[in-house]
């Protein structure tokens, strides 16, 4: 009689427990919830996402920091194996490029002296800062990097980043001290850009894969295999005249474009910190800083 | 010492499932998007065997820290951790008892599910090419990877059986 009794209660017991684990559950779904709501459009949301980014930034570090040493091993171990191939191909590049720069040189001249005549107003300078590369995050959803430089130094939303004369990303997360750059790979990007040759335009943007698809604003436009594609400027995030990358295929309408960029060699990088980009090129509900 | 070590082994499935969720950061770009989901089996076995050592609250952590590192919205990881814990925990009494080919087959069946969850969140604040060779792959891999983890989970389990 007594153990059917104490029977009953522990099965009654378990009941209660697993009621409550239920309920404990239910609790923590809802609070995740609220975040991820908050998280997408509340604006006094981002300080707290800023402050967990600045931490979660230094385990990026730690997890892709290996990796990085390990490319860094491969390619100084390729290059030393071809030194002699690799300076012979420089040496003739090299000459190439000195008749390049001198042709350059004259088009700059000619090219001021239009402008001139044209009384056309000169560009305006472009000041930026380098910042660190701490680690490129390809995740399946998102490719983005993470910069050892934030607020602190000038960065904002949206600016530019580029390496040389290349298109990198533009800034979609900041804290005090790092920023997040949301590659141009990532499809969540939209670059406008226009064709070497044919000056069309369109947009650029990820395809979740290593190539660019273009988008093209015209019907029936044709891109050569090999031919470069550039900022257009369209928009004002990004700067007009910078490399996207090179027509790799082209199938019907879509056109495939390689970046030239070698995203596992990038150590620095340069933010456009002086541009103040306009917000209506973004989705208006992630305008807010610190959020995408 | 001896608190320490315990405290170590309570902790696996948590540190599991930290490292399971960024992993992912290792992996080539090229085969990223068929590649595995490596925080599920670990959230489905320890849900159903032993849930007090994967705490709710390291459920939410977890997801939080991960979606900071990808650059996801704070949250989204932790929806798909505690709404799958919830739903696998309804089902933990028949689960408990039964033999390791049942439980890999609702494995395969929640891993779909979780999967289809995961898409359709995501296609609530960004758009994301579907594809569904990826889609299949990427299931396959984590329903072929599952027994590795479970393996390695059991051995721990047994250890924090031992010291509990």
């Amino acid at each position: 009689m007594l153990s059917t009794f104490s029977n009953v209660s522990r099965r009654s017991q378990a009941k209660v427990r697993l009621f409550f684990g239920k309920v404990r559950l239910i609790v923590f779904l809802l609070a995740a919830l609220v975040i991820f709501s908050f998280s997408l459009n509340s604006e006094n949301f981002s300080k707290i996402r800023e402050m967990i980014f600045e931490h979660t930034s230094v385990i990026t570090k730690f997890i892709i920091s290996p990796i990085h040493s390990i490319v860094e091993t491969k390619n100084w171990i390729n290059s030393y194996l071809r030194v002699h191939d690799k300076n012979e191909k420089l040496e003739v590049e090299l000459k190439q490029m000195e008749e390049w720069a001198l042709k350059a040189h004259a088009l700059a001249l000619e090219n001021q002296q239009l402008r001139q005549l044209l009384k056309i107003s000169p560009d305006p300078h472009i000041n930026y800062i380098t910042a660190p590369v701490l680690g490129i995050v390809q995740a399946p959803y998102t490719k983005t990097i993470v910069l050892g430089a934030g607020s602190r130094k000038g960065i904002k939303l949206r600016q530019p980043v580029v390496i040389g004369q290349h298109i990198v990303g533009r800034i979609v997360e900041v804290s005090e001290k790092n920023s997040r750059v949301l590659l141009m790979h990532d499809v969540n990007s939209h670059v406008p850009v226009i064709l070497e040759k044919s000056k069309v335009q369109g947009i650029a943007s990820g395809n979740g894969d290593s190539h660019l698809i273009i988008k093209f604003f015209e019907m029936e436009a044709k891109a050569e295999i090999g031919e470069l594609i550039f900022t257009s400027g369209v928009g004002g995030i990004y700067p007009k005249g910078y490399v996207i990358g090179q027509v790799a295929y082209q199938k019907g309408e879509v056109v495939g474009v390689k970046s030239l960029i070698h995203l596992n060699e990038l150590e620095y990088v340069h933010v456009f910190v002086d541009m103040e980009p306009p917000l209506e090129n973004i989705r208006p509900s992630r305008d807010v800083k610190g959020t995408l | 010492m001896k608190p320490l070590v315990a405290f170590l082994f309570m902790a696996q499935p948590s540190i599991y499932l930290l490292i399971s969720s960024i992993i992912s950061l290792l992996i080539p770009s090229s085969i990223l998007h068929v590649s595995p989901d490596f925080s599920f089996p670990f959230i489905f076995f320890w849900t159903i065997f032993k849930p007090e050592f994967l705490p709710l609250s390291c459920l939410l952590v977890v997801g939080i820290v991960s979606d900071s590192i990808q650059g996801l919205p704070l949250g989204f990881h932790s929806i798909l951790f505690l709404g799958s814990s919830l739903i696998l925990l309804s089902q933990r009494n028949f689960l408990y008892y039964q033999p390791f080919p049942l439980i890999w087959a609702v494995f395969s069946l929640s891993l779909i599910f979780y999967k289809i969850l995961e898409k359709l969140i995501l296609r609530s604040f960004m758009e994301f090419p579907f594809s569904l060779a990826n889609l299949v792959l990427s299931i396959l891999f984590t329903i072929l990877l599952y027994p590795l983890c479970a393996k390695l989970s059991s051995l721990n389990l047994k250890k924090v059986i031992d010291l509990s």
